[in-house]
């Protein structure tokens, strides 16, 4: 319960911040040359990289910015209740109205 | 209900978990808000599919790539300058504080005001709430993102009128940390509507 | 002149105490306020429930026309869950859980007030579209495209979203408070695994109300957008009719257990209590509670069997549904385990407790009758449903309700309820109920359609109808004499000790009413059901600490009061006229930066 026992350097907060400019970066580079190729193994491709470049960004920041590597484990379980619940509602709901 | 956090608590009575009431009922309420986004995205994501075909005033059609990137890093940095602001705060540099909310607040206008941009181009070109599904979807899960970006302004220039009155201690930078909690939630749910609202294609 | 000038002091000092009923912050009053409120809100949905059944006594009946038929009972429904039933929990998540847990008050006090005055407001919204004579009459579920403005233009739609998204603010706040009070404000040495069983289902109450309104709110809001702002969200064409369905259901599942859980809760005090035995497999309680919530988000579309979605959703939901029978038919097993062996009192609290065992098993069983799916095409918006929530919703969370209330009424008012005038609330209402509810399993079999207006004579509904309109009306008078029971145990009832029924946990430890801050001592708790142990395993040995000297309470605020207020002008104005809704918001704006800066400590 050491919430207050660790505070991040600003050189943290600003290598965070780096990344997430690179990252997002990438992200609409990477739009863009799909953008140009337009196909079919491309678009997965894009959706795949999207994907995780975003749960990268999304991680880092509720890590970092939130503090949830340093703070109490009960906010992580909360904040991953109503994540996991609404993720898992939105799948449902995409996979009821794609496919019946 | 951000009302509650303003709530200036019970210090002196020791919590069952050693963590002040604001804080957990912050985190409980983005427990919640993560639901309330979630419902907003499924039904955006659910009326998706139907977008593409939407001739003339679709997303292929008006969705701005470039311009909305730059509102993109304008949110992203704002959380960069917050975070730096608390640090500031609990170094004991109250000035380098406020300067840093304001930053914040000043990023956090310039992203309302560039969307509002975006909404006034939309409905130029014809997007209204009732033209078709995107109009309905775009406007209200976004605008509902907006209004969290415009509470979360009002509640920083707030916190600055406060530190420059002597409110908030080295000690109270939980005030401003519980601040920062929705405003970096703001942003990730900005993350989100990025990738999935603007990056991934319509086809 | 003297007498004058005592009148005035009279007069001065009833006005005290209402303004201090109005601003108050103490859970306590809040409680009793929410009890009385809801009490009469469940009268107004009784009454509406009794229009229902008039109606349908006789074959081709027109006592009352289709119209007000249609607002009778979607009213009813309305009533009873968002203005009756859930704020009864809420008064007894006030009164007791700090008691319980033994704190002081909540976490936040002012918002524990302003979700009162929201919910009053609230229903006094949804209620006043009487007064225009277009009240809902939608349905509880207000289906779209039924509720959309093509079909339902006017007010009716209005009252309907605006009412229920005032009350899901209130249900939000609540919710909110109540979590962080349980989490935050224990006792020292309640440890989560030593709290009463009423607080653990609270708790998960409290979970499921933070995951699922949300989904509600953004329903509602969609809705309101659709019927005043053109947008397309539900919109045959464009958008998805169905969709309205999933939203109000994943909302709506969850809501289903938002509604029992607090009774289940309720029913774990008062059965151990009344069998002198601790609740049997405690843990087991809890871990199946936590399982029901869990599984309730992943129900919802057992209630849109018949949309057609195919047999592979509906085979997948069906499973979902049927797995939820299991924690819940453990807890039945660990209430009657309780029941075992115990040297058993049947006081009225605990007679309407072993009710509600047996009645919540019918409705229990009944519930996964509809789970399969083939049953379910057949038994789809008949009776048999209407029989199916009556027995979880009354037999169930209302047994539930008036058990508790029978229950902490001495910790309430220092006075026992009459157990001669008890006995008899009892019987009638237990008749009562199941004369009116079991024969509308036979009526949904033989295909009887719920929602309906009349029906012919010679399809044989009419003896079964009869039955259930004449068990209603004794089902009525069952609850009028709860009421008698009441107001006549409050003026002149058998005084209660502190502990009047040899209680377990440690709201009875504390003077009934308990004063203003609840313990002179904060409790030190050692064990699970810690005041019984402290009686009979630790004997007399004083675990208290030090009294202590300065007590702070929190002031009293009139601001919950006027953000309340201004929440309901915008709701109202978008019913009426949008200029309401501006005022509405800027009461809320500077009610909240008073709020912010009230000093309140």
């Amino acid at each position: 319960m050491s919430e207050q026992a660790h505070h991040p350097s600003d050189r943290t907060y600003l290598k965070v911040g780096s990344l997430l400019f690179i990252l997002t970066a990438i992200e609409i580079a990477l739009y863009f040359v799909e953008d140009a190729l337009e196909s079919e193994w491309s678009l997965y491709a894009l959706i795949a990289s999207l994907i995780i470049l975003s749960s990268m960004k999304f991680v880092l920041v509720v890590m970092y910015y939130m503090h949830l590597k340093w703070d109490d484990r009960m906010f992580t379980w909360f904040f991953l209740a109503g994540m996991f619940v609404a993720a898992a509602i939105i799948l449902a709901m995409m996979a009821l109205y794609r496919y019946y | 209900m951000t009302s509650a956090d303003h709530h200036t608590g019970h210090a002196e009575h020791a919590t069952t978990t050693g963590i002040t009431h604001n804080k957990m009922m912050m985190w409980s309420f983005l427990a919640s808000d993560c639901m309330f986004f979630g419902t907003l995205i499924m039904m955006y994501m659910v009326y998706r599919p139907d977008m593409a075909e939407l001739g003339g005033v679709g997303p292929n059609d008006l969705l701005d790539i470039p311009f909305s990137s730059l509102m993109t890093f304008v949110l992203l940095m704002s959380s960069l300058a917050f975070v730096l602001g608390l640090s500031a705060l609990q170094r004991g540099n109250h000035a380098g504080m406020r300067v840093w909310l304001s930053a914040t607040a000043i990023l956090g206008l310039l992203f309302l005001g560039g969307e509002g941009f975006e909404y006034m181009k939309f409905y130029n070109e014809g997007l209204s709430l009732g033209t078709n599904v995107f109009g309905t979807a775009y406007f209200v899960t976004t605008g509902f993102h907006k209004l969290h970006v415009l509470i979360g302004v009002i509640w920083l220039l707030g916190l600055v009128a406060m530190s420059y009155r002597g409110q908030i201690g080295v000690h109270q930078s939980e005030k401003v940390e519980i601040a920062g909690l929705y405003w970096h939630f703001v942003d990730i749910v900005w993350i989100v509507i990025f990738t999935f609202i603007f990056l991934v294609p319509y086809r | 002149m003297a007498q004058a000038v005592a009148a005035k002091d009279e007069q001065l000092d009833r006005w005290a105490v209402i303004w201090d009923w109005i601003t108050t912050s103490d859970h306590k009053k809040i409680g009793l306020l929410y009890f009385w409120t809801s009490l009469t809100f469940f009268f107004v949905g009784g009454l509406l429930a009794l229009g229902v059944r008039s109606q349908l006594a006789v074959p081709n009946s027109t006592m009352i026309s289709p119209d007000v038929y249609n607002q009778f009972f979607t009213m009813h429904a309305l009533v009873m869950i968002f203005l009756a039933l859930m704020p009864m929990s809420v008064a007894f998540f006030n009164y007791i859980i700090p008691l319980q847990i033994g704190a002081r008050d909540v976490a936040f006090p002012r918002l524990n007030s302003f979700s009162y005055w929201v919910y009053l407001f609230g229903g006094l919204l949804l209620c006043s579209g009487f007064l225009f004579g277009e009240a809902p009459d939608i349905g509880w579920t207000g289906y779209t495209s039924l509720s959309s403005a093509q079909y339902t233009p006017g007010m009716s739609g209005d009252f309907y979203v605006m009412g229920l998204q005032v009350l899901g603010i209130s249900s939000l706040a609540g919710g909110l408070n109540f979590f962080v009070t349980i989490v935050n404000m224990r006792a020292p040495g309640m440890s989560l695994m030593r709290m009463p069983i009423f607080v653990w289902m609270s708790l998960i109450t409290f979970v499921l109300i933070m995951l699922a309104f949300p989904s509600l709110t953004v329903a509602l809001f969609a809705l309101m957008m659709d019927r005043n702002f053109d947008t397309v969200f539900f919109s045959a064409s464009d958008g998805s009719v169905v969709m309205w369905q999933h939203l109000f259901w994943i909302f709506g599942h969850p809501e289903v257990y938002i509604l029992i859980l607090p009774a289940f809760g309720i029913i774990s005090e008062v059965l151990p209590t009344f069998s002198r035995k601790p609740l049997f497999g405690y843990s087991f309680v809890v871990f199946s509670g936590i399982a029901i919530a869990f599984l309730g988000f992943g129900v919802w579309v057992h209630h849109m069997f018949t949309v057609g979605m195919g047999p592979i959703p509906n085979m997948v939901f069906s499973t979902t549904t049927m797995l939820i029978a299991i924690p819940t038919g453990v807890k039945i097993l660990n209430w009657v385990a309780t029941l075992w062996g115990g040297s058993i009192r049947l006081t009225t609290a605990m007679l309407f407790a072993t009710a509600f065992v047996g009645m919540f098993t019918i409705g229990g069983i009944s519930g996964v009758m509809h789970a399969a799916v083939p049953i379910d095409y057949w038994q789809h918006d008949t009776y048999f449903v209407v029989a199916h929530l009556h027995y979880v919703l009354f037999g169930g969370t209302m047994f539930g309700l008036i058990a508790g209330t029978y229950y902490w009424f001495p910790k309430m008012f220092g006075r026992y309820m009459s157990e001669s005038i008890g006995r008899v609330h009892f019987w009638l209402t237990l008749i009562g109920f199941n004369l009116t509810f079991f024969p509308m399993h036979f009526l949904g079999v033989d295909g009887m359609p719920r929602r309906i207006y009349t029906y012919p004579s010679d399809y044989g509904y009419e003896l079964w109808n009869m039955v259930a309109t004449i068990g209603a009306y004794l089902l009525g008078l069952g609850m009028a004499l709860m009421v008698y029971n009441l107001i006549k145990s409050i003026r002149s009832g058998e005084p209660a000790s502190a502990d009047p029924w040899d209680g377990r946990t440690i709201e009875w430890t504390t003077t009934s009413p308990p004063a203003k801050h609840n313990f002179d001592h904060t409790p030190q708790i050692r064990a699970r059901d810690d005041f019984w142990d402290q009686k009979y395993n630790r004997k007399g040995e004083a675990e208290t600490t030090p009294a202590e000297e300065h007590i702070h309470l929190p002031p009293g605020s009139y601001i919950p009061l006027l953000v309340a207020l201004g929440l309901m002008l915008m709701g109202a104005g978008v019913i009426f006229t949008l200029w309401l809704s501006v005022i509405g918001g800027i009461v809320v704006t500077v009610g909240l930066f008073a709020w912010a800066f009230e000093p309140n400590d």
